[in-house]
């Protein structure tokens, strides 16, 4: 497939050239730190560089490294995501690995870019910038290095900004194709995890130049664009992630059941083997499932020894049973504590939301009929019931009588 | 006793059976199953094929938990169900064609929950389907809880010599 052999100009780098090639993968980016921090002393100590130039350039060599361990972790995750059943969403990933790992290597351009400009800079206005890192009188050579350094920094910044653009055009694309998924289409639960994660880890992209701050002195243009640099990705990152969080990880066949259909069967099972199954009514908020049930009920007991969890879903045909179809959650259950409640406050009253336009008559027999209900069905948080979540780890999806199973 | 009648009404004409057995680290799994409730033994039997999930947990683990239920979206009152518990035994096909006894017995299972689905669909309990359908269960119950809505709640535990 296109992109996904592709690299970064900085991960060929690492593997084609000596001596970074003949060392294990994780040494790589570490001995290029090594190295760039031996060059740098050796000239300090040669030209007699004052303290404060060596600790400022040493700075400057760590934030360099600990972006490139980043991209070096990140790149091959994004490489490695599976393929989406759903087609409209399969384009929008590989495009988006076709872009970020583009032969024609934009990351290498924009760094160039950012490069000339800052390089340009420091040679005329920004001069005093050169006398406040190295002192009033230095040799040329040093200039050399200095711009090395410089390098780096830009080509990693030239990527942070490469990457958050990509990645919120990517999110927006793949909210659009989510919303026009076709009956079983659909990407997996991980594979969006991923997303979100590489996301979040953009936002570090976007603030390591910060700790490059104490280097700029007081010079305002430099400081204003870094600032403005670490403001642009972190924004387009966290609103990337936002956008990622909505699209939704189940076919939208998957998904009618879980919203649509009034009951669930919870299957537990206590410590010593004996299972239990039991009808409830629920609601589903897109991630996980949730249903309420008496204090005193086995279910809890059970789930109390064993969180262990099988959660059903079914929409009966009533001409053909045969087009019966169910969804089987398999998962871990967690009680919700008044803890929880307080963290969580508004995914609470979200599900109570949920709950009474799921089941308006329900609600209101509880309400109003409370009395003549058995102190099991009764529905006053805590003292009586409690609020069950329902974290999915595998999923079955049964139509015409074949199951399937669902990657999450 | 008017639960234990009309509990064994819901056992007779309810289509759907929730089965929930557990595997070797007691996770529990589900399936609906089509049943029939053989009233002379009150035991419960199903078809299945031995490579199901179910299957292969009940070799390791035979205690079951069943659920038959009538739902009504409106009104909770309306609720009728039942939720059991058991052993499973397994008959395999091979084991059970040298007993020509527990054959004859098999057979007219098979009928009855062929018989009791026929109007509805004919491809589940058909003959084309003994391929897969390899397995006959009996459930044996050792507690029935039952429960109704309105007018007034109840829930009866029905308690079976065994």
């Amino acid at each position: 497939m296109v992109g996904r052999g592709e690299k970064w100009a900085y991960e060929i780098i690492l593997e084609n050239v000596p001596p970074f090639k003949w060392l294990p993968s994780r040494f790589r980016v570490l001995s290029q730190l090594l190295l760039m921090e031996i060059l740098g002393m050796t000239i300090a100590l040669l030209y007699g560089l004052p303290v404060r130039s060596i600790i400022f350039g040493s700075l400057a060599i760590l934030a360099v490294i600990a972006s490139s361990m980043l991209a070096v972790r990140i790149a091959p995750r994004i490489r490695s995501l599976r393929t989406p059943s759903a087609s409209l969403e399969r384009d929008v990933l590989d495009n988006y690995r076709v872009r970020i790992f583009s032969r024609n290597h934009h990351d290498v351009l924009l760094g160039l870019m950012i490069f000339t400009l800052v390089t340009l800079y420091l040679l005329t206005f920004g001069n005093s910038n050169l006398s406040y890192w190295l002192g009033q009188e230095f040799p040329s050579s040093i200039l050399l290095f200095v711009l090395l350094l410089l390098w780096d920094v830009s080509y990693r910044i030239g990527l942070g900004i490469w990457m958050s653009f990509l990645a919120l055009y990517r999110s927006t694309q793949f909210l659009g194709a989510s919303r026009r998924r076709l009956a079983s289409g659909y990407t997996p639960y991980r594979e969006l995890a991923t997303l979100k994660r590489l996301d979040l880890n953009n936002v570090f992209f976007g603030l390591w130049p910060l700790s490059l701050l104490p280097l700029l002195s007081s010079d305002n243009i430099l400081i204003f664009s870094v600032v403005g640099y670490a403001w642009l990705v972190s924004l387009l990152s966290v609103l990337s992630y936002l956008l990622m969080d909505r699209v939704p990880g189940y076919p939208p066949d998957i998904l009618w059941i879980l919203e649509e259909s009034g009951f669930a069967y919870v299957g537990t099972c206590s410590r010593e083997g004996e299972p239990h199954v039991t009808p409830v009514i629920f609601v589903f908020d897109g991630k996980s499932a949730y249903f309420v049930t008496s204090k005193v009920s086995m279910k809890i007991a059970n789930l109390r020894e064993n969180p262990a969890i099988a959660f059903l879903v079914d929409v009966r045909d009533p001409i053909n049973i045969m087009n019966n179809r169910a969804v089987m959650i398999l998962g871990k259950a967690k009680i919700l504590t008044p803890i929880d409640f307080v963290v969580h406050l508004p995914t609470v009253l979200h599900l109570r939301v949920m709950f009474y336009k799921k089941y308006p008559a329900y609600m209101k027999k509880y309400q109003t009929e409370r009395e003549i209900l058995p102190p099991a069905w009764r529905t006053t948080m805590f003292l009586s019931r409690l609020l069950i979540r329902v974290n999915i780890e595998k999923t079955v999806y049964w139509r015409q009588a074949r199951p399937v199973t669902i990657q999450t | 006793m008017s639960g234990s009648s009309s509990a064994e009404d819901l056992l007779r004409n309810a289509y759907f059976a929730y089965l929930c057995t557990a595997d070797q680290w007691n996770r529990p799994h589900i399936t609906p199953v089509f049943f029939y409730y053989d009233m002379s033994s009150g035991n419960i039997y199903f078809r299945t094929s031995r490579h199901s999930k179910k299957v292969r947990n009940l070799l390791k683990n035979s205690r079951v938990s069943l659920t038959i239920d009538v739902r009504d979206p409106e009104n909770p009152f309306n609720n009728i169900g039942l939720m059991i518990r058991g052993y499973a035994e397994l008959s395999f096909d091979e084991a059970l064609l040298s007993k020509a006894g527990s054959r004859l017995f098999r057979n007219s299972i098979l009928i009855r929950l062929r018989e009791k689905y026929a109007a509805l669909v004919t491809r589940v309990v058909s003959d084309e389907e003994g391929d897969w359908a390899d397995v006959l269960v009996e459930i044996k119950p050792y507690r029935i809880i039952y429960w109704s809505g309105g007018p007034r709640f109840t829930i009866l535990k029905l308690k079976r010599k065994h």
